[in-house]
């Protein structure tokens, strides 16, 4: 029977080779999705992956706990992924403080009122997967973690908000811009 | 009940309701084709966006991140991850592939390359042909035509050398550096099929260079034809329609070449795990 996730800790936090054996089993895919979901990059996505685990050593002491080691694991990965984004795009200059600026009165409104945007039924029909693939390359890296974590994994707002370590607010304001910028993609 | 469910969907469809209420919808899509197809449009579209944001990790990254945590663990002397058999197997059917694919390339290649000089080679002889028939005062013309010949023939067989050079040193260093470190070995064959599509690409690039070197060839041709006269003008049209065969061969030729390594791609892609325990 496989470990649950307290017995691997457990094993990790003893340093116990058959726990990170059973770490790269059982999460390297997770991890893997959650760089690449950010980063749309073979190779980055691997450099994280690397790096999450690498860093499970130094951090793993410190696990109390407290949140599911899934979801650590997870906001570990896109950290590390969007901290390549934002060097990447500091890099080339480009303006990254978009979605930290607090909503304009039109988005606080459009946030309230569910009908601003055709709903998800609607949204793609009829496009095809190489089109989404550009619009979501497209999309600002940020608004992307947060509309996959939400559309693709069906995680709630408030869930969203805990894997990205951001605030509710934050997160729902990433989904709707995202939602936003999609809609703008194919109108 | 319908008009009272229908806003729920989105809801339900990320399972948000209470509990209650998820059963009342759950009960009511059963008669409703409506909301059915509803909710099958939401699974497509979370489908298409799962299918346009993700990639599967490979078995070779896998790989590679068993070795970079054990590398780690070896700095600090600790006991290394076992590695599944499994998994290396997987990681080398991908390889093995690839291997093969470096092969079909370098056949393809020479194969390609061979038939570039052959054309090469019929050129010399419209060219030679033609020096014949203009007599004397065509010499001149000829020669040049013959030289510029023999420059592309020489230009093709050194463009083949250097690609198939460029291939035998750089699977070389792919060797030893796989001899000095082992666990590259299982690697290997795919850095090897890297080497082989870069071999590929410098001997397409070799054709159109050959390409290129003919035209230059017929240009002269033709000013040597302007001094000499009508009949090496003639002559010299031609050559030049022997050229514009022979570059077409080679845009051809550099199409199958391309097709070989596409298909090659395909092959590893579709590679199954070979299990050699
Ligand atoms: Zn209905």
């Amino acid at each position: 029977m496989p470990p649950t996730d307290k017995e691997l800790i457990a094993l990790l936090q003893e340093n116990d080779p058959l726990g990170y054996e059973i770490l790269v089993e059982k999460y390297a895919d997770l991890v893997f999705r959650a760089a690449y979901r950010v980063v749309q990059n073979e190779q980055d996505a691997e450099d994280i992956m690397q790096e999450t685990f690498l860093s499970v050593y130094r951090k793993i002491g410190k696990f109390r706990g407290d949140s599911k080691f899934s979801s650590w694991l997870y906001r570990i990965a896109s950290n590390a992924a969007l901290d390549l984004v934002r060097a990447k795009e500091r890099k080339e200059g480009k303006d990254t403080q978009l979605d930290d600026l607090t909503p304009d009165s039109e988005e606080t409104f459009e946030l309230a009122d569910k009908e601003s945007l055709p709903t998800e039924e609607t949204l793609l029909q009829n496009e095809s997967l190489e089109r989404v693939r550009e619009a979501l390359d497209a999309m600002p890296p940020k608004l992307r973690a947060a509309y996959l974590l939400y559309m693709v994994e069906g995680l709630s707002t408030p869930k969203v908000a805990e894997s990205l370590d951001i605030k509710l607010s934050a997160a729902k304001l990433r989904i709707h811009r995202a939602r936003k910028f999609m809609n703008e993609y194919f109108a | 009940m319908h008009e009272k469910i229908y806003p729920q969907l989105d809801a339900y469809f990320r399972n948000e309701l209470p509990q209650e209420a998820q059963i009342a919808v759950a009960e009511h899509i059963a008669d409703c084709e409506i909301c059915r197809k509803s909710l099958e449009k939401r699974e497509e579209t979370r489908l298409l966006l799962r299918d346009a944001s993700e990639k599967p990790l490979q078995p070779a990254g896998r790989l590679r991140l068993y070795e970079k945590l054990n590398e780690e663990r070896k700095k600090r002397g600790e006991k290394l991850l076992k590695i599944p058999v499994k998994l290396i197997a997987q990681a080398k059917a991908k390889g093995g592939a690839a291997a093969g694919v470096v092969g079909d390339i370098a056949k393809a290649g020479g194969q390609s390359a061979s038939r570039v000089g052959e054309r090469s080679g019929q050129i010399v002889h419209t060219m030679a042909d033609g020096t014949k028939s203009v007599g004397e005062t065509a010499l001149d013309a000829g020669k040049k035509s013959a030289h510029h010949g023999k420059d592309m023939v020489d230009e093709a067989g050194q463009t083949m050398l250097d690609a198939g050079r460029v291939m035998t040193s750089e699977v070389a260093d792919v060797i030893s550096d796989t001899i000095e470190h082992p666990l590259k070995v299982v690697f290997a064959p795919a850095r090897l099929a890297g080497k082989g599509i870069k071999a590929g690409a410098r001997t397409m690039k070799g054709s159109a260079k050959i390409a290129a070197s003919g035209v230059k060839g017929t240009v002269s041709v033709v000013k040597g034809g302007l001094d000499v006269g009508a009949e090496s003008i003639r002559q010299s049209g031609e050559t030049l329609g022997a050229m514009i065969d022979t570059a077409e061969g080679v845009l051809d030729e550099r199409n199958k070449v391309a097709g070989t390594i596409g298909d090659g791609m395909q092959k590893v892609e579709e590679a199954k795990p070979e299990y050699d325990e």
